[in-house]
């Protein structure tokens, strides 16, 4: 049995943070636009119920961009309908919610390959073609 | 191999990679991190990118008097969870209900790491330390739990108390306390403290912390020594219920109509008013739910002394002592002193009335009108 | 002693003696009082006295003409400690813990009206003794003291509520320290008006009818 299965349910209904949220969103746009700053929001430290997240999802809308990372758990990465808004779901390995984020930003932190993985890669690449060269 | 790679695989970034631990999953745990402990948005990347760079930290992690709930709940998953990769940041040298290594081996790891890490190991402590008849009450290895704490507490780097026992004396210290059970901050009294209550602690506050230490350092802490970043805020200030409460909405049993339509659990016995945690925001089992959303209140229990603060289902505003028969008692008590006085007072009244003489108008100095 | 320690006192040790010594303080100085009697009639008695008594008891409520601001505030801020002591919820659970006795509380706006009412005219009584050259002769020392006991748990419980202060926990274990404070002085102070106020106002009364005295 799930919790949802449960027939206990607080009731929820919009609080109207989804809209201040928004003008907040406004203004890092802005930031980002002059002074190339970027701006995380960390929706779970926001006293948000599921409604307001709801209303808040439907105001930013959907863009074109939507990407998946698979490490521990998944995370979805979506660009939201006003470009350079994110909205990033980190799930733990059962499909729990770990960290939910707004970013504003040209491209999400977690999607910039590392330079140390780079490193990393083109020395598997190096002792992959240095096997080929071997075989052949 | 070249000396540059051996040199890479000290530092954690290097040895993550050649583990499978990719750096996005780092950054994926630094953000987690960064988000739960309220930390500045670019917290995240450079907690990374410290992390990346540091070496293994050497830990040593001392059971006491307690129940293993802590280890329990930092190590709960058989899966690799995000918050169990801290164990790959660090290098758990001694565990004693983790480790393979039993009896006289252990006890060596422990001397070893002690010696080799001096003044720069972190001790986490769990559970209390029984300090009455010499502290013969818990015992590793035939050394006291006082004994052992104290020579290894001696050449710490910072000490974290993990759990409810270890920071305040928890269950052990109760009413009436028969080991003589205390904190390990009643202690030792010249290493920093982390503590980190809670009956058990949030997992990912565990990790929150030592990710924390381990790269920005020791982290701000209340007046109880608690981080802030998962202790500033009551359960009260950040329960979803709350709007209930302001609006004076309880449930007044755990079935009734109240309950059902969830609100709020102060008339039940809820201590989240006075109670610092993390349990609203950061929830429990991966984010599933937390007491309270599950329908029962808070018991307090990351607060000192939570288990003699009274019934865990009598509310706040109420005695935490059973009251029933005191207030009969001091009315009965108050009853038999009032009738004794008012019978020694008629008693007065009475010789007062006999010695009563009538006043003539000649005693008022009428005589000579 | 930490604001955690002072709370578990103060619901625990400091709760139960306040109680217990409010209960015995309260019964024994009513009962002492009502076994004294009256005094022997040494005159001829004109009227049994009961009507008397009762009109003095609804006639020392009514406000008189020339101090009628003074009186109307001082009815406000009682009928405002009473309905805030009473029908705050949270206090009708601790009346239900000690007493057994259970009645419904009432909305938090209500209650949180009746404070700030509360607190306002207490702030003019008291000007109103400092300022009007006839109260300040008459107010003693005591009647201060007494006034600060009244008003330290509205205040305290007001800073509570509202999350007014540097902690809450430390703000709770005040406002349940001065209210077992004033748990205390009840019995022993001017206080004790609360529960005899219209016994020694019908004494009074009844005593002046009985001595043919129109009330």
């Amino acid at each position: 049995m799930n919790l949802i299965d449960i027939p206990v349910k607080a009731m929820e209904t919009p609080t109207g943070m989804a809209s201040a949220l928004l003008a907040e969103l406004n203004d890092h746009l802005h930031n980002l636009l002059k002074k190339g700053e970027t701006h995380v929001i960390d929706l779970l430290s926001l006293p948000l119920n599921e409604a307001d997240i709801n209303e808040l999802a439907d105001l930013l809308g959907v863009g074109e961009v939507k990407a998946t990372i698979k490490s521990i758990g998944s995370s979805s990465i979506r660009e939201t309908a006003y470009s350079g808004i994110w909205w990033i779901t980190h799930y733990g390995d059962d499909e729990k919610v770990l960290s939910e984020l707004i970013e504003v930003t040209q491209v999400p932190e977690i999607l910039v390959t590392h330079m140390d993985e780079v490193r990393h890669s083109a020395q598997v690449m190096a002792s992959s073609l240095a096997g080929q060269e071997k075989v052949i | 191999m070249t000396e540059e790679r051996v040199d890479k695989a000290e530092t954690l970034g290097g040895s993550l990679i050649s583990n499978g631990v990719s750096r996005r999953t780092f950054l994926k745990f630094c953000s987690t991190v960064a988000s739960a402990m309220a930390l500045p948005p670019a917290a995240a990347k450079a907690m990374a990118e410290k992390l990346s760079q540091a070496t293994r930290q050497s830990v040593i992690w001392l059971s006491f008097q307690e129940c293993t709930g802590c280890t329990e709940s930092i190590t709960r998953s058989h899966k690799p969870t995000l918050e169990s990769l801290i164990f790959d940041f660090i290098s758990l040298d001694y565990h004693h209900t983790l480790q393979a290594a039993s009896g006289d081996a252990a006890e060596h790891a422990r001397e070893e790491a002690q010696k080799k890490h001096k003044g720069k190991y972190i001790l986490i402590v769990d559970g209390a330390i029984p300090v009455k008849d010499g502290g013969v009450y818990s015992t590793i290895a035939g050394i006291t739990n006082l004994q052992m704490l104290q020579d290894v507490a001696k050449d710490a780097m910072a000490i974290v108390s993990v759990g409810t026992c270890a920071a305040y004396g928890g269950l052990p210290k109760a009413n009436p306390n028969p080991t003589g059970a205390v904190a390990v901050s009643d202690i030792v009294k010249d290493k920093p403290i982390i503590n980190i209550p809670g009956c058990p602690p949030i997992p990912v506050v565990m990790t929150g912390v030592l990710a924390h230490v381990l790269t920005f350092g020791i982290p701000e802490l209340d007046s109880h020594g608690r981080p802030m970043a998962f202790f500033g805020d009551s359960i009260h200030d950040r329960c979803y219920r709350r709007p209930f409460y302001d609006k004076g909405q309880f449930a007044k049993g755990f079935d009734d109509e109240g309950a059902r339509k969830g609100w709020c659990l102060f008339e039940v016995g809820c201590k989240g008013p006075t109670t610092h945690n993390a349990c609203a925001t950061v929830k429990w089992n991966n984010g599933t739910s937390f007491p309270i959303q599950s329908g029962h209140g808070c018991i307090g229990c990351s607060e000192p002394d939570f288990w003699d603060a009274g019934s865990f289902y009598k509310p706040l505003s109420t005695g935490s002592m059973n009251m029933e028969g005191w207030a009969t008692g001091a009315l009965a008590a108050g009853a038999a002193v009032g009738v004794a006085s008012g019978l020694l007072n008629s008693n007065t009244k009475s010789k007062a009335e006999a010695k009563h003489e009538p006043v003539t108008l000649e005693d008022m100095g009428a005589k000579n009108e | 002693m930490n604001e955690v320690e002072l709370l578990n006192w103060a619901r625990g040790p400091g709760l139960a003696y306040a109680t217990v010594f409010m209960v015995f303080g309260l019964t024994l100085r009513v009962l002492e009082i009502l076994s004294l009697g009256r005094p022997k009639e040494y005159a001829k008695v004109r009227s049994s006295g009961v009507k008397e008594g009762f009109r003095t008891i609804i006639r020392r409520n009514l406000p008189e003409k020339h101090c009628w601001k003074y009186i109307t505030a001082t009815y406000i801020f009682h009928v405002g400690l009473f309905v805030v002591i009473f029908f705050f919820i949270p206090h009708t659970q601790l009346f239900k813990d000690v007493f057994g006795v259970f009645w419904d509380g009432w909305p938090n706006y209500i209650i949180d009206f009746f404070t700030i009412l509360s607190i306002a005219t207490m702030m003019y009584v008291l000007i109103q003794r400092r300022v009007n050259p006839a109260r300040r002769i008459l107010s003693r020392p005591s009647d201060y003291f007494v006034w600060l006991v009244t008003f330290l748990p509205l205040v305290t419980g007001y800073m509570a509520f509202h999350r007014i202060g540097p902690d809450y926990t430390l703000m709770l274990a005040m406002h349940i320290l001065s209210v077992e404070l004033l748990m205390v002085m009840l019995p022993v102070t001017k206080l004790v008006h609360a529960v005899t106020f219209a016994m020694a106002r019908y004494y009074n009364g009844s005593n002046a009818g009985r001595k043919g005295v129109k009330v």
